[in-house]
């Protein structure tokens, strides 16, 4: 690793040369473009019809809750999306409901643009169908649990508690835009509203699940799109950490648990009867001037630093980080196989480990370039990648070792990362977002590598791999 | 003023190690002149000894089993000491207050003569004054087994100048003496989910309920509520997190994956143990198993109860075995002694260590019966088929608890001969044989043997040795002092120090007195004996590292300060002075939170006060570590890249205030 270091320096050096004058191609198979307006996601793919017009399929657009001046960057990214298509979109892709992918469509932020885009079907996962008993009681679930994690944070804050545990809780409410108060305004309604916006403007919907047949773009031949992800199966969906057993805090039986902690909060409508909200029965419950004995004790302001009026808040806090990673899990991942040559662009939105470990259970029937009928697995496409989306802007445990990198034996692999390390760091105090571990991996691993916060793209000469950078985009030319 | 009850006892009690639990007779005392305050000299003369409570064996799931109820109830036998309603005793105060149902329960007063007649309250989950009952009862079940194993007083770890909000320098003498923490706060009912936690900054034990699984079980009703505060491994396994961090407040200082998972392992050790103890439990247990404790019992899990109502699990902690899918048998867990190398999550880590100990045990146990097997199989040692006969389900029984107890008292003791920082699986396998040897020097029955045997099937062994022979496994420094006479002159200088130390009855003296030797102490080593003998041998005996200084003098802490008196087997007494010395330095620059990172470094002495010399030198270095192999190398090296990164940390959600809560939810 380090010997190679040197070379690529220079090969940087000259890749960002070239890049400034941006001589690309005319004649490509596919062109993915990175938008870079910092820890969020925004991808424009192009491919050529037959007639070599263009058809645009764009994935996800925000950017995480507390970035500065966020409407203008956003402002920016919509306007260069609606003069490089012309203002049509022929599929826009939403991974999941996470501000940092669905920010840029809000009032706030780049609506407005929006507006005068043209978007001709809405892609989702099978989690946004309406219709789908399970995806209605994950939403149910959620709500509950976005209300108790939104409640949690009021009582903190009318606590005192430390300023560093209401600061990650209002970063994690962040991602659902339901911050609210001093964190820059997230606008009412949050990713929800985002969302019906796209929803009651684009009138073609469709909803995915994975292992069905591969799709086709329209207009395109000889791509086909296979659905990973997300996973059928409450369980994997929970799965957040890789190797781990299932936690015993409240990962096992969420709603029971979620229940009995929703009633202590006092929100309403939780299916938990008044009788189990208390463990006790009501004689002997008692006030705190029936209990003197213990409540002077526990009152009195010498031992005031042993007080726990706090801690069983914890579990709001949980929720919250749960919420938001399951809601991670229900990223839709998509596969997309350029058939004549078998070659496979991942982009796995922020999938965690229990999405990626179900896309073994899937078996897949087509027709190779050859005309021959074959069976095909994820661990084919893996196998074939040579594009991979870096899964939740580099976080540890959205980027599978073993069942995922590992099996990336593409010799021409290129990656790309959406992440803004410093405010990572600095703004939500995520210390290892992104991983040094893979990061290194993904250095040593891959012919190029390319991170939004950084203009340098490492590896091998990268213009002649057909990858250039601009401030706005990276764009990687096949 | 009260009399300190529960040492005194012990201390009547230290004589006979190898006596299992023998209850003296039935004796309640009126109590009633000791509370009115109209008679102040309390009545020592039939001041009974212990207290009796009923409470679970286990937890009370098990009393829903036909099969088990019987067991399930037991009576806990704590030294005696009055109580205020709470409890409120000398070492513990139960404090039930309920901040998320917004309630305040009654406390229970167990001095009053009604409850005094009758053992306590009868076990009863939906009476939050049985609940009050049940924790006091086990907490101080687990204090009393420190103490007879470790010959001094429990203490709780003081309150840090951080915790106060101020640092040491501004500390007023008021503030110094309100380090002290005379009693552990005990919350039953603090915690909406299940876990259960050792809070470190507020010195309580926070205990959890919830509703259990709505998937439904044999064993629990769904949708009832499980109370931690009514296991009895998962008090003992808080207290015992509680009593570690007493003795060793900077054990959470880690550089390496073993120091986190020895909390853990070390405090389900002893919750496993202290069960084993329990004898109708363990009859009954036999019988069932015929003698064979390496089969499913009851006594190898941890907290059934809680493991069933989350959903998933036969127990909280399955460290010794599992159910294999193919065969739906309980099978016990092959050691491998690859396995300590890849598992790096503290409790998937700790359960190596549990199995271990375990292992030692069931390995002496087998060894202990192998007469009464062949005596009651006509010299074949084959048992016949069907049901074991009582009066050896009885013999098998007592030497399983007399086994349990020794090895549990094996375990704490040997927590006076570890290093005060950063332990491994190692220096606490050295630790171990080291103390026993000082104890029980003939060990004609193999325990030792069976603790090397087992350790090392595991993996477990400490680095550097030439062998692993009980020799080379006890703390080398005795040797080495010698040769280096330095050191042995230090003791001669101690010596007169040391006898001043007297004995203090009660907790508050103790801690006042033992904090003024430990300032003295610090003054005459810095004073006296570091200017004397800076020199490279002594740093390199005890590991401290001489150039860490602030303002022109050496920078180090006389953390702790223990007189202790064991019993040996034999009759004679060890007298030891075990004082630790703690140094830290930094490891790099100031991080995002604007926090040093630091590595803590010591040595543990242990003295003997008979011989008048330093006895071990137990170090866990700073001084010269900056090579290819050194601690502060290592350390450097695991904080640039986090190998255990968790979810958590990736959130920034680690170990803000409360190290155990994290631990205990497995995130």
């Amino acid at each position: 690793m380090p010997a190679k270091k040197s070379p690529a320096k220079t090969a940087r050096k000259s890749a960002a040369k070239a890049a400034s004058k941006r001589e690309v191609p005319t004649k490509f198979r596919v062109r993915i473009r990175m938008y870079r307006q910092g820890l969020g996601d925004c991808f424009l793919l192009t491919f050529p019809k037959k007639d070599r017009t263009p058809v645009h399929l764009m994935i996800d657009c925000g950017v995480v809750l507390g970035t500065k001046n966020p409407a203008a960057i956003m402002e920016k990214v919509a306007e260069d999306l609606r003069a490089e298509t012309d203002g049509k979109i022929d599929v826009l892709v939403i991974t999941h409901e996470h501000w940092d992918h669905l920010s840029g469509f809000t009032t706030g932020q780049a609506q407005g643009s929006f507006d005068k885009i043209d978007f001709g079907q809405l892609w989702l996962a099978w989690t946004e169908d309406p219709k789908d008993d399970l995806a209605q009681q994950l939403r149910k679930e959620r709500e509950a649990k976005k209300k108790a994690s939104a409640e949690t944070k009021a009582r903190l804050k009318k606590l005192k508690v430390s300023p560093k545990r209401i600061q990650r809780m209002e970063a994690l409410l962040g991602f659902l835009g339901i911050a609210g108060d001093g964190d820059g305004g997230a606008p009412a309604g949050g990713t929800q509203a985002a969302l019906d916006y796209l929803k009651g403007k684009i009138k073609k919907q469709q909803t995915f699940k994975p292992g069905s047949k591969p799709l086709a773009i329209p207009g395109v031949d000889g791509v086909r799109i296979y659905v990973l992800g997300p996973p059928e199966d409450k369980t994997k969906l929970h799965k957040t950490n890789p190797g781990k057993g299932q936690g015993y805090g409240l990962t096992g039986q969420d709603m029971s648990l979620a229940d009995a902690y929703s009633a202590a909060l006092g929100i309403e409508e939780t299916p938990c009867s008044a009788a189990r909200a208390q463990p006790f029965a009501p004689t002997f419950r008692r006030a705190a001037s029936d209990c003197k004995a213990t409540s002077e004790r526990y009152l009195s302001s010498d031992e005031s630093w042993r007080n726990i009026d706090g801690d069983w808040l914890a579990v709001g806090e949980r929720l919250a980080l749960q919420l938001d990673n399951d809601t991670n899990n229900t990223s839709l991942v998509l596969a997309f196989e350029l058939v004549e040559t078998g070659e496979v662009l991942l982009f796995v939105g922020d999938a965690q480990a229990g999405n990626w470990l179900s896309w073994d259970d899937y078996t897949w029937k087509v027709t190779d370039g050859q005309g021959v009928k074959q069976e095909v697995k994820a661990a084919d496409l893996l196998a074939r990648t040579i594009f991979y989306k870096v899964g939740h802007h580099g976080s540890h445990n959205a980027t599978l070792r073993e069942k995922g990198l590992e099996r990336m034996t593409s010799p021409n692999l290129v990656a790309m990362m959406p992440v803004d390390e410093k405010v990572a760091h600095e703004t939500k105090g995520w210390l290892h977002m992104p991983l040094p571990g893979l990061v290194d991996r993904l250095e040593e691993k891959c012919v190029a590598f390319a991170r939004t916060d950084n203009d340098k793209i490492a590896g091998d000469p990268a213009t002649g791999l057909g990858l250039f950078e601009t401030p706005l985009f990276f764009e990687y030319y096949l | 003023m009260r009399p300190t009850g529960l040492f005194e006892c012990l201390a009547y009690n230290l004589a006979n190690r190898n006596s299992t639990n023998t209850m003296p007779s039935k004796t309640i005392a009126k109590k009633a002149s000791q509370k009115s305050s109209a008679a102040p000299q309390p009545n020592l003369k039939h001041k009974p000894q212990f207290r009796k409570l009923r409470g679970f064996s286990f937890d009370p799931s098990l009393s829903s089993n036909l099969d088990t109820a019987a067991i399930n109830q037991r009576v806990y036998t704590v030294p005696w000491e009055s109580l205020a309603p709470g409890p409120v005793g000398d070492y513990v105060e139960v404090v039930d207050v309920d901040p998320p149902s917004d309630a305040w329960y009654e406390p229970v007063d167990l001095d009053h003569p009604h409850l005094l007649a009758q053992d306590g309250l009868p076990p009863l989950s939906s009476n939050p004054q049985f609940h009050q009952q049940m924790v006091y009862a086990v907490v101080m079940t687990t204090i009393k087994n420190f103490e007879r194993a470790l010959g001094r007083p429990v203490m709780w770890s003081d309150r840090t100048p951080e915790e106060m909000g101020t640092t040491w320098g501004e500390l007023s003498e008021k503030q110094k003496l309100g380090m002290f923490v005379e009693r552990l706060r005990v919350y039953p009912h603090a915690l909406r989910e299940a876990n259960a936690y050792y809070s470190p900054s507020k010195k309580a034990l926070l205990f959890g309920y919830f509703p259990a699984s709505e998937v439904g079980g044999a064993v629990y009703y769904p949708g009832g509520i499980v109370f931690g505060c009514l296991s009895h491994d998962i008090i003992a396994h808080e207290t015992t997190h509680a009593i570690l961090d007493g003795i060793y407040p900077k054990f959470m200082e880690v550089t390496q994956p073993d120091g986190l998972a020895f909390h853990e392992a070390f405090a389900d050790i002893v919750a496993l143990f202290q069960h084993f103890t329990f004898l109708e439990v363990v009859k009954h247990q036999i019988a069932k198993t015929r003698g064979d404790l390496e089969t499913n019992n009851l006594l190898g899990e941890l907290a059934q109860e809680f493991g069933r109502a989350t959903g998933n699990r036969e127990s909280l902690r399955d460290a010794l075995g599992e159910k294999n899918e193919a065969t739906g048998k309980w099978e016990r867990r092959a050691p491998d002694p690859r396995k300590l190398a890849d598992e790096l999550e503290p409790h998937g880590r700790g359960a190596i260590l549990v199995s271990a100990v375990f292992d030692a045990f069931v390995t002496i146990y087998n060894s202990r019966i192998k007469d009464l097997r062949r005596i009651a199989s006509g010299g074949t040692g084959i048992l016949q088929e069907g049901e074991l006969h009582p009066d050896l389900v009885n013999r098998l029984a007592k030497e399983a608890v007399k086994t349990a107890g020794q090895i549990l008292t094996m375990c704490i003791r040997a927590l006076d001969y570890c290093p005060p920082v950063d332990i491994t699986f190692g220096d606490y396998l050295r630790a171990l044989i080291t103390a026993d040897r000082d104890v029980v020097p003939s060990d004609d029955r193999g325990y030792r043997l069976a603790f090397i045997d087992a350790f090392r099937q595991h993996g477990i062994f400490p680095p550097k040795l030439r062998s692993l022979s009980e020799e080379s496994l006890t703390w080398d420094a005795a040797d080495a002092i010698k040769e280096y006479h330095q050191i042995h002159t230090l003791g001669d200088k101690l010596k007169p120090f040391f006898s001043e130390l007297g004995w203090a009855n009660r907790r508050r003296d103790r801690w006042e007195a033992t904090r003024l030797k430990r300032a003295e102490l610090h003054f005459h080593l810095q004073a006296k004996f570091w200017w004397e003998f800076d020199d490279e041998v002594l740093q390199k005996q005890t590991g401290l590292d001489f150039t860490i200084e602030s303002s022109g003098s050496v920078r180090f802490e006389v953390h702790s300060l223990w007189r202790v008196r064991r019993q040996r087997p034999d009759g004679t007494t060890l007298n030891q002075v075990i004082f630790t010395i703690l140094q830290h330095c930094a490891l790099g620059p100031k991080d995002n939170d604007n926090k040093r990172p630091e590595i803590w470094g010591g040595c543990t002495f242990i003295f003997d006060l008979d011989l008048g010399m330093v006895q071990y030198l137990v170090r866990k270095p700073l001084f010269n570590q900056k090579g290819p192999e050194g601690r502060i190398t290592a350390a450097i090296e695991s904080l640039i890249n986090p190998q255990t990164a968790s979810l958590a940390s990736t959130y920034g959600m680690d170990n803000e205030g409360e190290p155990f809560a994290m631990l205990h939810t497995e995130y």
